[in-house]
């Protein structure tokens, strides 16, 4: 036992994504009082009446809209040349922006399909190893052909 | 209601000032505004100060009043101001409601920067913002856009090179600009990568600077001799739509028919346009956003410009940001600057040109955008 905490997601992540209990990583996006709309990043009030929001857990499958390779030095203790981009989330009209795995950015266009996944990567505000949400590929959903 | 005029502009060199304090930077842009004024300290009745990054970067607070002191200004109302890249033009913004008000025959607004820090690094939207946390630098939201725009569009990298080498070649006329050596479209294309696509030689450079301007109201200008006054300023926020089209800039488009509406006018009667070229891109997105071209044809609007097309408005004649240098609280006000310079320039009276700023990143949208026409006399 080295005695070397797991590493965890930041404070200013863990407000806006959680990890279910089967390893699905989910966004913490808000809901009106009125309606169902989906609000993320999360508000505490939406409405004319600023009603009190409610959280409601969504998953991070969807398509690139777009992906960019960042050539400087990267903060946080990134990879160099590490890929950042937005995906439309396919459970919500929301275009999230994020990170995409190292190891499989190479391999994502626009309209690819993917998924939220976390992984340590990277250093928080404390310059801590951290974990962090990312984009990794994901299968084309199985769609149904009739004989 | 009174419109404010421009009474007096004062505007340091942009560049690298490793021997002059903040203090003494802005206090130098504020004399000279205040002695082209030809108004005593004791006039001005409110000072608006804008920095953005003196807290972050060397602690500094409330710096407005320890400026100010140093030209002679205390007991007025005084005034700081941060919005990221408006901070210059939101104060702009303030000082104008006062005089339209009535509140005040005078306002003094200074803007000012010192960014060669060791601390500096990129800059970014906060840290204690998520998006931060995963990466979004800001040359990143832009090369973003890029993607999108040369996706959906059929934007070239030539064009996109066209910016710079077209603000470049204009900043080679302004002693004022940081980077005045003419640039070709290879050495453009050919300078490293920032965040693909965009090179180094399509980012604005970090700069020292400052910038300061006096506003007086109808009655004080004609005393001051004020050959310019504003016609409009306005500022806005994002509208942070989750699914807004990232090659076009809603808040832009937005921001511009408020602020036609403001003045009156539309974007036929400009003849100048000082806009935030933050990047190469930044540039052909508002080009579309203020309605000088169609939307998906700023980047042939580019390559207009660069091969001196007569019938494209001027845009960044100063050289812009990309070659004038951007230091960030400073640059709001300078275009404004700029833009009466160059009215005065062309000599005729009733021209307008038209400021254009951003600011700050959230939720792929700018944090603020300002935009001031200005009317000569």
């Amino acid at each position: 036992m080295t005695g070397v905490p797991a590493p965890e997601l930041p404070p200013e992540l863990a407000a806006q994504f959680a990890l279910a209990a089967d390893g699905t990583v989910l966004l913490r996006a808000s809901r009106p009082a009125q309606g169902d709309a989906v609000i993320f990043p999360p508000r505490l009030y939406a409405g004319d009446g600023l009603d009190t929001t409610t959280e409601v857990l969504i998953p991070g499958d969807g398509r690139v809209n777009c992906l960019t390779r960042v050539r400087v030095r990267p903060p946080y203790g990134l990879p160099p040349g590490y890929v950042i981009g937005f995906v439309d989330l396919e459970a919500a009209p929301l275009r999230l922006f994020g990170l995409f795995a190292p190891e499989d950015a190479d391999s994502l266009a626009p309209g690819s399909r993917v998924r939220l996944s976390l992984m340590p990567l990277g250093t928080d505000n404390d310059a801590t190893p951290c974990l962090r949400p990312v984009f990794v590929p994901a299968a084309e959903p199985l769609t149904e052909t009739r004989p | 209601m009174t419109q404010p005029w421009i009474a007096g502009c004062g505007l340091t060199a942009f560049g690298r000032h490793e021997d002059t304090s903040l203090e003494a930077l802005a206090a130098r842009a504020a004399r000279e505004a205040l002695l082209q004024a030809g108004l005593p300290p004791r006039r001005i009745g409110m000072a608006v100060f804008a920095n953005a990054l003196a807290a972050r970067l060397s602690g500094s607070l409330t710096m407005g009043q320890d400026v100010l002191a140093h030209v002679g200004i205390a007991g007025c109302a005084v005034m700081n101001v941060e919005n990221a890249c408006t901070s210059g033009s939101t104060a702009v913004h303030i000082a104008a409601l006062a005089i339209r008000a009535g509140e005040v025959d005078a306002a003094l607004v200074v803007g000012a920067e010192k960014m060669f820090h060791p601390a500096l690094g990129l800059i970014d939207s906060g840290k204690t913002l998520a998006d931060t946390l995963l990466g979004r630098v800001t040359p990143a939201g832009f090369a973003l856009r890029a993607s999108r725009h040369m996706a959906r569009f059929g934007t070239t990298a030539d064009q996109l090179a066209a910016v710079s080498v077209k603000n470049r070649r204009a900043a080679a006329g302004n002693p004022l600009a940081m980077m005045r050596t003419p640039l070709t479209l290879a050495e453009v294309l050919a300078a490293p990568l920032v965040v693909d696509p965009l090179t180094r030689l399509q980012c604005s450079p970090v700069a020292d600077g400052a910038a300061a301007l006096v506003l007086v109201s109808e009655r004080l200008a004609r005393q001051c001799g004020a050959r310019a006054r504003l016609r409009a300023t306005v500022l806005t926020s994002g509208s942070y739509d989750p699914m807004a089209e990232l090659s076009e800039w809603e808040t832009d488009s937005r921001t511009a028919r408020l602020a036609w509406e403001r003045a009156e006018a539309g974007v036929e009667e400009i003849s100048v346009v000082e806009c935030h070229d933050a990047f190469s891109i930044a540039e052909i997105l508002h080009y579309e956003g203020l309605g000088l071209c169609p939307v998906g044809e700023g980047g042939r609007y580019a390559e207009r410009l660069l091969a001196g097309d007569s019938a494209c408005v001027p845009v960044n004649p100063s050289g812009g940001l990309l070659s004038r240098g951007h230091p960030v609280a400073a640059t709001g006000i300078a275009q404004i600057i700029e833009v009466t310079r160059h009215l005065h320039r062309q000599g005729a009276p009733g021209r307008l040109g038209l400021a254009h700023c951003m600011g700050g990143d959230k939720e792929a949208d700018t944090k603020s955008c300002t935009i001031a026409i200005v009317e000569s006399a």
